[in-house]
């Protein structure tokens, strides 16, 4: 029962994290994957998007409160396991989504 | 004769498309040790005052070494007037820092001129030759020399190619210059917001070792690096085609940070519901809770329900079924989900008193069709606030 979302790829890759961690409480859903995606609308107009794939959940208290979302380049795997994150789709799973309108390899990690 | 004027002629091509290229600006001579030392040396050569006093402000001692390795450091006094200063600290790592920007902007810039300059230069010459050859070609005589003249073009052509293809990789000057720019801001901008950060949680060496970065960002072979990177990340994104949509709201439009805060809010208030409402065992005793949990959502869904602009999300949630063994939930919604909504709507048409949990299903899923629509999600948080206000 997962659903995508388009989310705008000229977002900063900090308002693409507030905005999908505000998102999964909204939507009472977690997140599973982003992915960015070159798009094109009925008008001919293009964009880049980053498709957010969700997973509903049973209730709120199931959603991850905190998303971080952090560039491959910069990651502190230390500091994210001293926080308590856990890493999603895995150990060293890369996504790769548009970060103000540029391709980049983004870790994404979460906790409750 | 017509040996050495083909090497002088190369010489002079290969020396000016080169352009004698640096992979990087230069910061000093003791950049050599950057392998490794490079903390330690901008804290000797550039910083040595600014990183006594930041260890007295921030620890209330200092030592006389900076590396690690050799006999253990003395330990010096700190005067009484920096010790232990927190903001000292901090305003001493930010006037590195901001020091350490000027620095390196000023190399970068004189490194950049340079670069553009001699690779324009390189060029210019480079053309210049190729057209003379090319019209020596043209007028003059004898089979030897003209041999001699394309023999030395094909040779100048050629270190033309693999000095753009070895040393730049292809890449013009301004594609270069446009990525290290471009590294360089993304970097600054993470650093200028680490400013803020205390000493403790943005210490000395943190700070010199994004300079480290920063200088790196505005260097030929990151550039490089970001380029190929980029090339085949855009690649990856280019594999997956073309995906047709109708519409993509922008980020404020989804979530503005007032949003955000009441998201969470209305979230929290939900979940402290749930728990209420769902309480097993000893009811009784929780029948309090139960109770005015049960009148807040009341209240909530009443407002929805009497107000027509909730019409089509109040007709979404009656029109879904319970989920039969097996199958699987409509909408974005969870078996569990649905079938606590189905129990709820099945008592509404029946006529039937509805429960706490049955006016959490209501009133959760009301909210969560509302979530990404303006004007409806902001009622819903209104009925929120005075249900909040009724109970007090």
């Amino acid at each position: 029962m997962a659903f995508n979302i388009p989310f705008p790829g000229k977002a900063t890759l900090k308002e693409t994290e507030t905005t999908i961690e505000a998102y999964q409480l909204g939507k009472c859903s977690n997140l599973t994957g982003i992915q960015g995606r070159n798009a094109a609308f009925d008008d001919n107009s293009a964009m880049n998007v980053n498709v957010a794939e969700f997973e509903p959940v049973d209730h709120l208290a199931l959603v991850h409160r905190r998303l971080i979302f952090v560039e491959t380049s910069q990651v502190d795997f230390g500091a994210m396991a001293a926080a308590g994150m856990t890493q999603l789709g895995g150990d060293g799973h890369e996504f790769t989504i548009f970060v103000s309108d540029k391709p980049k390899s983004i870790f994404i990690f979460y906790r409750m | 004769m017509n040996k050495k004027l083909i090497i002088i002629l190369l010489v002079i091509n290969a020396l000016l498309l080169t352009g004698c290229p640096k992979n990087e600006p230069k910061l000093g001579e003791n950049t050599k040790e950057r392998n490794g030392l490079l903390l330690n040396v901008l804290k000797r050569e550039f910083f040595p005052k600014e990183w006594l006093v930041y260890q007295c402000a921030a620890f209330g001692t200092q030592t006389d070494r900076i590396d690690q390795a050799g006999p253990a450091p003395v330990v010096l006094t700190c005067t009484a007037l920096i010790k232990n200063d927190p903001e000292l600290a901090k305003s001493m790592r930010n006037q590195v820092l901001d020091n350490s920007v000027g620095i390196i902007d000023s190399a970068y810039g004189s490194y950049i001129r340079s670069l553009r300059q001699k690779r324009s230069i390189g060029e210019f010459m480079a053309d210049l030759l190729f057209l003379g050859g090319s019209t020596a070609v043209g007028i003059v005589n004898g089979e030897r020399a003209l041999q001699v003249l394309g023999t030395a073009l094909t040779g100048a052509s050629g270190a033309r190619k693999s000095a753009n293809v070895n040393l730049f990789d292809e890449k013009t000057t301004n594609v270069l210059i446009k990525q290290m720019n471009a590294s360089r801001s993304a970097v600054l901008s993470e650093v200028n917001q680490q400013k803020d950060k205390s000493a403790k949680s943005y210490s000395f060496d943190q700070a010199l070792t994004d300079m480290i970065h920063y200088f790196e960002a505005g260097t030929l072979n990151q550039a490089f690096v970001d380029l190929d990177t980029q090339a085949t990340l855009s690649a990856e994104i280019a594999r997956l085609g073309v995906l047709k949509l109708k519409d993509v709201k922008d980020v404020k439009d989804i979530v503005s940070p007032e949003t955000k805060a009441s998201v969470e809010k209305v979230s929290d208030k939900l979940v402290e519901l749930r728990e209420n409402v769902n309480l097993n065992g000893a009811v009784a005793a929780n029948a309090t809770r139960i109770n005015d949990s049960t009148e807040f959502l009341k209240s909530v869904w009443d407002k929805i329900v009497a107000d027509s602009d909730f019409n089509v999300t109040v007709g979404t949630l009656m029109a879904y079924p319970a989920v039969a063994g097996g199958a699987a939930a409509a909408g974005n919604l969870t078996v569990a989900r649905q079938n606590r909504l189905a129990a709820a709507t099945s008592k509404i048409t029946a006529g039937q008193p509805l429960i706490g949990i049955d006016y959490y299903a209501l009133v959760s899923e009301a909210h969560f069709e509302a979530f990404g629509n303006g004007p409806l999600y902001v009622k819903v948080l209104k009925f929120f606030n005075e249900a909040n206000k009724e109970k007090k």
